[in-house]
């Protein structure tokens, strides 16, 4: 024994004595004493306080460990939490990296307010008191001039469950706004049409076979849930198939990956479909029950006899020119693959779990069809809401109600949701500053929460313009832990905490299971743990960093102190009436009654419920897969029940008791029967699923209603980029902007150093092929134009892409208006004339959708025109 | 100062009224006037942001460590000081870590008044003493208001009269080492040396003030770039400053930008030099920058001769490592004929020139301040 073992402390000798184990034991987090690695070689240790808390570098919400000093407080580093359902103990790169994003010297610590023009870059501290004041005399203004609709929040990266519900309801404003519409919403569409909920939710761990249209695994909507899970599926034999243009991590593990040309992927599902359709490989008996084909025939097909048989015949009619070969000479993938992965398909047993999330389903014309095509083939195989299969989100998320939540205001915003845009999936966001201008609205107080349309949305430009019009936008409150370039066109940027600075309540549909998880302040728990008590979160955070929650509590009391206004009512205390509710108690509440077993977990541990989330961080609501639409409807429901003879659909005028949670479902008004509660399969009363038709809607009618009748049913439509549409002899190509490392988060990457670190290059993807035709190499500089402008990059020569396709991700390359402000490891200076502004033609990128690009070819006589300039 | 911020008739580290040069340490201070009005109270605010919250973020660690991060082993030193002295930051003081200036000099001032000379000397010469000196500089260098500018000086004069003289010269940190893989007899990390290793290296010690002696800001890097009409590179500085390496190989400015950077090291060791002579006890800072040459063997003859012969193995380094116009296909290096065509793998460009031409000739050493132009490119 050496001499410096005698320095170990008992807890140390203890660990050895144990063994070693994957992480600190939970009864020890409270203290815990290990060796601090930046002193090595001297052996000195440090005593923490292991907090859990949640990553908040995508949206899935894996666990983090914080080890929190317990003398400075400092925060040392942040390792998986292993009693977290969804991640168990494991974490992508960006987990750690949230160390960086707390400790980067150039991140905004207090609230800052903009002296001089907007935008001019002159910002002086002030306090969250004068901030809180000010904010909530203007927006109590506005609510008493009836000017609901000039308030509005519109989020980036939410991150969080039931706040903005709870805030926005209680203020009676219709002002939710969000990125989706340039994001997920084409997906969440496809989907919705099918069966009322917006996002899968695949059991890939017991899969037979996993099919991925994305590079999702790896492109941070939960990368790293799914990833473990895939592998684990994998290890039990799945086959992996990956759809991607690009071939990503993800496609690299594959056992078959296709590359098609983009916007052609629902040709391949379609053909895919139709294999099982012609060769009777489908799950007849659950297609007869839950697919309403009664309702197709009746509309489509009034004349035929009304048999599941002749909706068989119908189907084969419909997808019958879906060959392989129709496919292949679409997508470019040939038809031997096709029809290998048909066959895949055909044998998973009922036990196929798929997942699309933007890709494909983005940024293309039709794109919402591949999501539709790829349920699809869930329907055909049986595999909803079965083990190994794939689930609705809302079946295995938890978003538990509050103690008490207003109804959803009686208002219409129009800046929000137009009407002459009846079917859009989510709010009209990317047009909002075209609504500005043209006159249908103004904003008086406009929220951004981490959210960057100026740097996001096609039109960054016109973006630019509105916000610094004071006519248009009175006050821009920008809400971020990180500068941006839409934070640098605000009047208060407001520093909200990263993942270990902030109270959240976070629950996604990582896998056949249902969990909740609870963000924390982490410097702040600790505090109150050693008998510190804290006011706000603010307090403890670095600087004057804040949190949300605790935000919009103190800023709704402040606009309605004497509660004329009727909003200060949901603020106040369930343990205290009448008085202000914390932060605390928020959670403290839901835990205490809106999360089934939690407080029998609790109990069994000596614990209250809040007690609990504190130390463990987690939840586990439910273990495995379960789908409510086959569950039977509570026989209470059913004592003043009406049947539809036609359609099988129960109706009830019981008043269904309000649920323990407000994960968002689809509503249906309902008739004098009531509303529908159920269908009537066999002798039994099931839940159905939250469709018109409380089946899987093959056809739908809400389309043809609408006018769209072509897209009722699963079908191909031709993209924007179509091949046809490329001419690649004039050096035409189809740019892929729509993909990003599993190391970036959007606009923050620049904030996290290690992540910037892992991936600071964001070169062109350029196939062999193409690069011979061009005559560059890796490393040469290319130059991309597009409809709306150009640009010039370094490009990387690789097989890993389709030829005719180039690919450049959206989530680096960042510019500011000034040489030495707005820190960012990543951004690049950027000027523009305020003609060019007012004009419009100075466009920034457009990141999310597909576009036409043009690289020149080399002419016979000449050299490449477009070597980087000096300016 | 002979040249202090005059270089080719433009200014691009601009010689601020501060104390730097010429500098006399004052037996008392000026009063501060009657409270100024509100709207100069907001200039200032505005200007606070622009020096500490996007200029240079007032953090030992930032000053100490290579990462430039907050939380880094710089600020576990400071915070051991704290424990020694028995002193905690006060809780309001909301900063983004504990080695916040802020924070230091107000353990400073709580040491003086209780009368713990002997702590306060050792805060001094253990901490601010390395990183107040070049703080100022960069805050000086960002045109600040008077006030600032006026502070500035101010602080660095009582923190370094504390100083208890030349018998008694400052101490330079020692922080723990990097880990090293081999001490367990494990294999080093697979990731072979990078090409470019050396550049990486150059910039690393250049943007770390415990080394080069100085922080050099975005502000400066900003200038220069335009000073040598390069394109405008805005990113964080270690980019910033690679980038600029590199388009300067690419379009034949690396002299100017290496006598530019000569110029800013310059600038500091004559600041160094000025406050050793006013305070002994920081002659060994002077020897920081004149460290770096006596590691390359040379001895120190001039003022700015420590900090040039930073730079001078250096700039060697990065003319062999840079490989200018491999990167910039297609622009024709008129004095390198046919190495837009070089291969990226192939024989480096600095190989084929010595084979070529001689070397920077050793007397350069010694001509302090020397002109890099003569680097035969």
């Amino acid at each position: 024994m050496t001499s410096t073992t005698h320095q170990v402390t008992g807890a140390v000798s203890r660990a050895v004595s144990e063994g070693l184990t994957d992480y600190p034991p939970p009864e020890r987090w409270d203290h815990w004493t290990e060796y601090d690695p930046r002193a090595w070689p001297e052996r000195k240790l440090r005593t923490y306080t292991l907090i859990p808390t949640v990553c908040f570098n995508c949206e899935s919400g894996c666990g983090l460990l914080a080890y929190v000093d317990r003398e400075t407080l400092d925060v040392q580093k942040f390792e998986g939490n292993p009693l977290h359902p969804g991640s168990r103990g494991r974490n992508c790169a960006k987990g750690p990296a949230t160390h960086n994003q707390v400790y980067d010297p150039e991140r905004i610590l207090y609230p800052l307010k903009r002296v001089g023009k907007r935008g001019e870059g002159k910002w002086v501290r002030v306090t969250w008191d004068e901030v809180l004041d000010d904010l909530a005399a203007r927006i109590r203004k506005a609510f008493e001039e009836g000017r609901h609709n000039e308030v509005m929040y519109h989020v980036g990266r939410p991150g969080h469950e039931g706040v903005m519900e709870w805030i926005l309801f209680a203020w009676g404003v219709d002002s939710h706004n969000s990125h989706t519409n340039v994001c997920s919403s084409g997906a969440r569409a496809g989907l919705a049409f099918w069966m009322g909920f917006d996002r899968p939710s695949p059991d890939h761990a017991n899969a037979r076979v996993i099919l991925l249209v994305s590079s999702h695994l790896e492109t941070g909507h939960y990368f790293n849930p799914h990833a473990q899970r895939i592998m684990e599926g994998k290890l039990k034999g799945a086959k992996l198939i990956v759809l991607d243009t690009r071939l990503s991590n993800t496609a690299s593990l594959a056992d078959e990956w296709l590359s098609p040309w983009p916007g052609t992927e629902a040709a391949i599902l379609l053909a895919i479909a139709n294999y099982l359709i012609q060769t009777g490989r489908y799950h007849r008996e659950y297609v007869r029950t839950w697919v309403n084909w009664e309702s197709y025939l009746k509309h489509e097909h009034p004349e035929a006899p009304h048999t599941f048989e002749t909706f068989e015949e119908k189907l084969k009619e419909l997808y019958g020119r879906y060959t392989f070969e129709y496919a292949a000479q679409e997508s470019g993938v040939d038809a031997d693959t096709i029809r290998r992965v048909a066959e895949i398909v055909a044998d998973c047993e009922g036990r196929l779990a798929t997942h699309i999330w933007r890709s494909a389903a983005a940024g293309n014309l039709g794109g919402w069809q591949v999501a539709r095509c790829l349920w699809f083939l869930n329907v055909l195989t049986g595999s909803i809401g079965v083990e190994g299969g794939t689930s609705a989100n809302a079946w295995d998320k938890w978003v538990p109600r509050p103690h008490k939540l207003a109804p959803h205001p009686d208002r219409w915003n129009e800046l929000t949701w137009p009407r002459e845009y009846p079917l859009a999936f989510f709010e009209m966001s990317y047009l909002l500053p075209h609504f500005l201008k043209e006159g249908r609205g103004r904003l008086d107080v406009y929220f951004t929460r981490v959210y960057n349309p100026i740097w996001t949305n096609p039109d960054g430009m016109t973006w630019l313009e509105v916000l610094t019009d004071e006519e248009k936008v009175g006050l821009h409150v920008c809400l971020t832990p990180t500068w941006s370039e839409t934070a640098w066109f605000a009047d208060y940027v407001l520093p909200m905490g990263h993942a270990p600075e902030r109270h959240d309540l976070v629950s996604y549909e990582t896998h056949g299971g249902r969990w909740i998880a609870f963000r924390q302040p982490v410097r702040r728990v600790a505090m109150e743990r050693m008998g510190q008590p804290v006011r706000f979160t603010y307090e403890a955070n670095p600087g004057e960093v804040w949190e949300e929650t605790e935000f919009w509590i103190e800023l709704s009391w402040r606009i309605d102190p004497d509660g004329s206004l009727g909003i200060r009512q949901y603020f106040e205390s369930p343990y205290r009436p009448g008085e202000k509710i914390t932060v605390d108690e928020y959670f403290r509440w839901m835990f205490e009654n809106t999360v089934p077993g939690l407080p029998e977990a609790a109990a069994k541990e000596g614990l209250t419920p809040m007690e609990y989330m504190r130390k463990y961080g987690a939840f586990e609501i439910r273990q495995g897969v379960e789908a409510p639409p086959y569950r039977e409807v509570d026989p209470a429901l059913l004592a003043d029940a009406t049947v539809d003879e036609e359609t099988g659909i129960v109706y009830s005028r019981v008043e269904a008791p309000k649920s323990l949670h407000m994960t968002p479902h689809p509503a249906f008004p309902g008739d004098e029967r009531g509303k529908p509660v159920g269908i009537k399969v066999g002798d039994r009363v099931l839940r159905g699923f939250d469709t018109p038709s409380r089946k899987l809607e093959f056809y739908s009618r809400t389309l043809v209603e609408w006018g769209w009748p072509e897209y009722a049913v699963p079908t191909y439509i031709k993209s924007h980029v179509a091949p046809e549409k490329i001419d690649r002899d004039r050096g035409e190509f189809v740019l892929m902007p729509t993909f990003r490392l599993p190391t970036l988060i959007h606009t923050r990457s620049g904030n996290a150093k290690w992540l910037y670190e892992i991936s600071h290059k964001n070169p062109l993807w350029i196939h062999p092929e193409d690069a011979a035709r061009l005559g560059v190499k890796t490393n040469d500089l290319v130059r991309v134009t597009t409809e709306i402008g150009y640009f010039v990059l370094k490009c990387w020569v690789t097989e890993g892409i389709r030829p005719g396709v180039v690919a450049c991700s959206h989530h680096m390359g960042r510019w500011r208006l000034q040489e030495t402000a707005m820190e960012r490891w990543s951004s690049a200076w950027w000027t523009s004339s305020a003609r060019e502004r007012a004009s419009g033609r100075c466009a920034t990128r457009a990141e999310w959708a597909l576009l036409r690009a043009r690289i020149p070819i080399p002419s016979a006589s000449g050299g490449l025109t477009w070597a980087f300039t000096r300016t | 100062m002979s040249n202090c911020g005059r270089w080719r008739g433009r200014g691009w580290r601009k010689c601020t009224p501060t104390a730097w040069h010429g500098f006399k340490p004052r037996r008392r201070w000026p009063r501060l006037s009657a409270r100024p009005p509100r709207e100069a109270l907001t200039e200032l605010a505005v200007d606070y942001q622009r020096l500490f919250g996007f200029g240079v973020p007032p953090y030992e660690s930032v000053f100490l460590d290579p990462s430039a991060m907050l939380m880094a082993p710089a600020t576990a030193r400071v915070q051991a000081f704290y424990r020694r002295v028995g002193w905690r930051p006060p809780a309001g003081a909301r900063v983004g870590a504990a080695d916040h200036v802020g924070v230091e000099l107000l353990l400073l001032a709580d040491l003086m008044a209780a009368g713990r000379q002997a702590d306060a000397e050792r805060l001094v010469q253990e901490h601010l003493a390395f990183w107040i000196p070049p703080l100022v500089a960069a805050v000086s260098g960002l045109n600040p208001a008077p006030f600032y500018a006026t502070l500035a000086d101010r602080t660095l004069e009582a923190v370094l009269s504390l100083l208890p003289g030349a018998s008694s010269p400052v101490r330079f940190p020692a922080l723990p080492p990097p880990p090293r893989y081999e001490a367990r007899g494990l294999p080093e990390p697979r990731s072979g040396p990078r090409q470019d290793d050396g550049l990486h290296e150059f910039v690393r010690a250049l943007l770390t003030p415990r080394e080069a002696g100085l922080y050099i800001t975005r502000d400066d890097l900003g200038r220069l770039s335009r000073h040598v009409e390069l394109p405008p590179v805005v990113a964080d500085r270690r980019a910033m400053l690679m980038t600029m390496l590199r388009l300067a190989g690419q379009y034949d400015e690396l002299p100017q930008v290496i006598e530019g950077l000569s110029r800013l090291l310059n600038h500091a060791a004559n600041t160094y030099q000025a406050v050793a002579e006013a305070f002994p006890g920081m002659a060994p800072l002077r020897g920081l920058l004149a460290g770096t040459a006596a590691s390359h063997g040379s001895q120190g003859d001039s003022r700015a001769g420590g900090a040039m012969r930073m730079v001078w193995p250096f700039s060697r380094l990065l003319v062999e490592s840079i490989r200018p116009h491999e990167l910039a296909r297609g622009a024709q290096c008129p004095r390198c004929p046919g190495s837009g065509s070089a291969p990226r793998r192939g024989k480096r460009a600095g190989e084929r020139r010595r084979e070529n031409a001689p070397g920077p000739r050793p007397e350069a050493h010694r001509e302090g301040p020397p002109h890099v132009t003569s680097v035969p490119l």
